[in-house]
């Protein structure tokens, strides 16, 4: 039997990644060897795979809560470690993302540059500073004057030029953001009168102004230049930044929009869809737990989990444990009577088809020996 | 310039130019004997904090000026000739107090030789920075001080002499031993502080080898010899009382021993040990539950009952007894009265608590272990001279803990034995290992305390030569048999049906819910199901097929029916009592549950 012949045996018991790993490793091997190592493999692969019944889903949350009483020994030793742009990490970040919360305490983001613009970093230099953030009060100098009530702003010629801008863009951002037109444009000062009725409201027109964006994306409060070399030694450069913006970043013209990442889940999830949102919460939780040493299976069952209602769906109250489908399993869970008494409103049946269901009544669960069970059709028995 | 603000016992009273000169006034001004003693000033930057309240732990220091300490010879002198106190030293601005925060601000020299421009004040005595517990320990400058620590905190458990008027003390419970004995390697402090007067240990012959598996970790063994000669041997008294209350009508509890007709009386054998004042009689046995203090209560509903007709007055069986677990020999009777003239009797039991398996023992350096054996005498190794250990602990509890004085203790109290004289390791100033080595080497001792020892077993020569010395341990008060359960069928709770907690009760052993999801997660359905039913609170329940709800059986009638609809159309059905007691809580909510019951398969 020639080698091809042997590896066509195994096609369909082994899963292609594997067969593809199995024939590179056995070039050298002779067909009875070759052979024999399929044969283990399959064996392996075999044990490997979960049983029905087995509870996948205790074991994973298991593996992770072990590890989690770590964590939260070891997150104090880390706290006060920073550099650069760094991302809340261990137990909190697992907490974050479990419970897909709508504000992540530190959002990051990479955007990696189209591969034409990779390795010009003029050029990424050029994008970086489109995408950073800039505020009026960071390029001007912004006075009021109570007693004419004005605003005078004195932008700052260095900066305006570094950025590239020039004060009647300026003056256009700050009529947008203030409803008010300039009464005085020039080089070196812009005058507005917002006609208020008061200091006060003057000081808030002053704020406003002040607040107001004139270069960059919302949000990205830094942006940073990082070289990457790669394995053929060539460097590459990509951006980093501090807070993110998906739907604006990926529109300009230069950034590579698949290959640009961002760790924000919510953000994801409103951009690119739950897919994503799958993908990004699993490669996520690798990150946090990757010295841990979790099977990255459990950590795809959780991410699988989180997004199987085609949102992300919570841990806890408000999400997976909340929604269960027994009412008992709810009750048992959190909110008893709200769960109960909703419950007794529709008239919600209880088929007992859970755990903590058929725990509570009393009977063997439905899992691991439990999933056993005889079954004869009666109506074909009377026949 | 800033101005600095002033905090007295933590409330700010007011700013001051400069807030250094303040604190140093203040300190003047406590030294000349103006400002009280305990009174402490702490000066952080800009902030000047001026305690005065309790509970600061404040100990003495001598005032140290230009590099020269205020205390002279002179001083020394006059107290030596009785003419000073410690007290006039500190009157006198000799000595003053510090507590923790005022003694950031101080740069204390340990020994005069130290002294420099800079220091401010100088220890009496080094061993004065530490505290009672830790400056009774042994060679504690040559121990770990987590191990000096824990070995301080455990010193609180040590069973020993209990209290000097313990025969007429009745402490609701305490332990003590019978023969405890002053340690042969002590401080100076032994005596001040009592150690000496009121011991809590006694001097153990001590090997350190593994010994076949029985003192893993941090287990010991014990030389049953020993055990069987009062080793460590102690007693667990516990006392109860009893009071003859008054109720209304001029009814009165009373002392006595119960007769036949009391309500609840215990059948004639409970009652023999007891004296005519219804009193058990000192050293007398008395069995767990066993009664202490016959008592009779007078009925409880007296009115209604003699309305009716002249009862005949039925009283009620109200003796105090031992707590379930706890035996013992009575020690001891009060009778007394108390603050409103009832009488009081309080019985003290006493137990005899030999060393068991199981029981807790420390040395003073924070070594501790729990016996794994108690070896019979004869097959314990013994050394040259025919010495047998009386405990062996394992060589592996030294290295990583570091307790130097553990073993330090050793070669000294070993010194001590062959000498007739207590070995002195007052920290800082004890006698050296040189000079311990030495003393062992003239007795003909190896000096590193090393011996040969033979096998008790086999009588062969053990090939490495084992460490033996003599070391204080003390007799924790975490017993086994005052911690040991188990528990096949027992008592359930009333409400639940589900078996009792704690020991006192019987109790059984939880299973929480991190247990439960670990068998989910084996997928080990039957024995979840045989721990969470058929162990805790299985019942079998009628329910109506008709309308759903739990029906009754009518055992005179020998028919079931539901009480809800009236149907008999009944089944038995197994279901755990607290989901049927769910069901009852759903109720009462005005939520009507109901059981939809299907062929099984």
């Amino acid at each position: 039997m020639a080698k091809k012949d042997i590896y066509k045996e195994y096609q369909d018991k082994l899963p292609e990644k594997l067969l593809e790993k199995a024939k590179e490793k056995s070039q050298d091997l002779n067909q009875k060897q070759t052979k024999e190592m399929l044969e283990k493999t399959l064996k392996e692969y075999e044990q490997r795979k979960i049983e029905p019944g087995e509870a996948a889903g205790g074991i994973a949350a298991q593996a992770i809560g072990e590890r989690a009483t770590q964590m939260t020994l070891k997150t104090f030793h880390v706290a006060g470690l920073s550099e650069g742009v760094s991302v809340v990490q261990g137990l909190p970040r697992v907490e974050e993302l479990v419970e897909t919360r709508k504000n992540p305490k530190r959002e990051v983001c990479m955007i990696k540059p189209k591969k034409e613009f990779e390795t010009n970093r003029e050029k990424v230099e050029e994008i970086r500073a489109k995408i950073e953030e800039t505020k009026a009060k960071d390029i001007a100098e912004i006075e009021e004057d109570f007693a004419e009530e004005k605003i005078i702003i004195k932008p700052d010629q260095e900066k305006m030029k570094e950025l590239n801008l020039e004060p009647k863009e300026i003056a256009e951002k700050i009529k947008k953001k203030i409803r008010r037109t300039p009464e005085e444009v020039k080089k070196d000062k812009i005058i507005f009168k917002p006609n208020s009725s008061s200091l006060k409201s003057l000081r808030r027109y002053v704020e406003k102004t002040e607040k107001t964006r004139v270069k960059g994306v919302e949000e990205i409060e830094r942006a940073t230049l990082v070289e990457k070399e790669t394995e053929e030694g060539e460097t590459r450069y990509e951006i980093h930044t501090d807070g993110t913006n998906m739907e604006e970043i990926l529109e300009i013209e230069e950034v590579d929009s698949k290959r640009t990442y961002s760790n924000s889940v919510p953000e994801t999830y409103k951009v690119l869809g739950i897919e994503a949102t799958r993908e990004i919460l699993y490669r996520e939780l690798v990150k946090v737990t990757e010295e841990y040493g979790i099977n990255k299976r459990h950590l795809l069952l959780i991410a699988d989990a989180l997004t199987r209602k085609g949102r992300p769906t919570p841990i806890g109250r408000h999400g997976l444990s909340g929604e269960k489908s027994s009412v008992l399993a709810r009750a048992a869970f959190e909110e008893q009577v709200k769960h109960l008494l909703k419950a007794a409103q529709k008239g919600e049946k209880d088929p007992l088809k859970g755990i903590a269901e058929n725990i509570i009544v009393g009977n063997p669960i439905p899992m691991g020996t439990g999933t056993v069970d005889l079954k004869i059709d009666l109506e074909q028995q009377k026949k | 310039m800033e101005k600095g603000s002033i905090y007295l016992d933590g409330s700010l009273i007011g700013f001051h130019e400069n807030p250094g000169e303040v604190a140093e006034e203040i300190r003047e001004k406590r030294r000349r004997g103006e400002l009280p003693k305990t009174l402490t000033v702490a000066n952080y930057d800009n902030e000047v904090y001026i305690n005065t309240d309790t509970g600061r732990a404040i100990r003495p220091l001598i005032i140290v000026e230009d590099g020269e300490p205020k205390l002279t010879e002179k001083h020394i002198e006059k107290i030596k000739n009785d003419e000073m106190e410690f007290q006039d030293l500190v009157k006198n601005g000799v000595v003053e107090y510090l507590d923790a925060e005022e003694e950031e601000n101080a740069y204390i020299a340990m020994k005069e030789e130290e002294l420099t421009e800079d220091h401010t004040h100088l220890e009496i005595h080094p061993t004065l920075s530490l505290g009672i517990p830790s400056s009774s320990n042994p060679f504690v400058e040559h121990s770990f001080s987590v191990r000096t620590a824990k070995g301080a905190s455990m010193m609180r458990q040590a069973m020993g002499f209990y209290s000097p008027p313990s025969h007429i003390r009745t402490g609701t419970q305490g332990y003590y031993m019978f023969y405890p004995q002053k340690p042969m390697t002590g401080t100076r402090y032994d005596k001040k502080s009592g150690l000496d007067k009121r011991p809590i240990g006694q001097n153990f012959v001590v090997a350190v080898m593994p010994y076949r598996a029985y003192n893993i970790d941090d287990a010991i063994v014990f030389n049953k010899g020993s055990v069987e000669r009062a080793m460590a041997r102690g007693a667990y008294m516990r006392t109860y009382s009893a009071k003859e209350r008054r109720y209304a009508a001029g009814q009165k509890d009373r002392f006595e021993i119960p007769s036949e007709e009391v309500q609840g009386y215990r059948g004639e054998d409970a009652y023999t040990h007891l004296g005519e004042d219804g009193t058990a009689n000192p050293e007398t046995e008395v069995k767990a539950g066993g009664v202490l203090i016959g008592k009779t209560s007078p009925p409880r509903f007296l009115e209604e009952s003699s309305e009716l007709a002249p009862m005949e007055e039925k009283r009620k069986e109200d003796s105090k007894t031992t707590r379930p677990n706890a035996s013992g020999k009575v020690d001891w009777v009060m009778a007394t009265e108390d603050e409103d003239g009832n009488r009081l009797i309080k019985v003290r039991t006493r137990r005899t608590m030999p060393p068991l398996v199981g029981d807790k023992f420390a040395a003073r350096s924070g070594q501790k272990g729990i016996v794994g054996l108690i070896e019979d005498e004869e097959d314990l190794p013994w050394s040259e001279s025919g010495i047998q250990p009386d405990m062996i602990f394992n060589s592996h509890a030294i290295p990583s803990r570091m307790t130097v004085g553990h073993l330090l203790e050793a070669i000294g109290s070993k010194k001590a034995a062959l000498e007739g004289e207590k070995t002195d390791a007052t920290p800082f100033e004890a006698e050296t290992k040189e000079d311990l080595e030495k003393t062992l080497k003239e007795h003909g001792f190896k000096p590193t305390g090393k011996e040969v020892m033979y096998d008790g077993k086999t009588g062969k020569r053990i090939e490495a030569k084992i460490f033996v010395g003599v070391i204080y341990y003390e007799r924790l008060e975490h017993l086994v048999s005052k911690k040991i359960r188990a528990r096949s069928t027992g008592p359930v709770q009333i409400l639940t049906r589900q078996p009792t907690e704690g020991r006192s009760r019987k109790g059984g052993l939880r299973i929480g819910v991190m247990e439960r999801d670990c068998l989910v997660s084996h997928g080990a359905s039957m024995l979840l199901q045989e721990r969470f039913m058929d162990e805790s609170d299985e019942s079998l329940q009628f329910v109506c097929t008709q309308c759903g709800s739990i029906a009754m059986e009518d055992q005179i009638k020998g028919e079931k029916y539901c009480e809800a609809c009236g149907s008999n159309d009944v089944e038995r059905e197994k279901m755990s009592y607290t989901f049927k007691l769910l069901l009852n809580e759903l109720k009462s909510m005005g939520i009507k549950p109901k059981i939809k019951l299907r062929d099984k398969a």
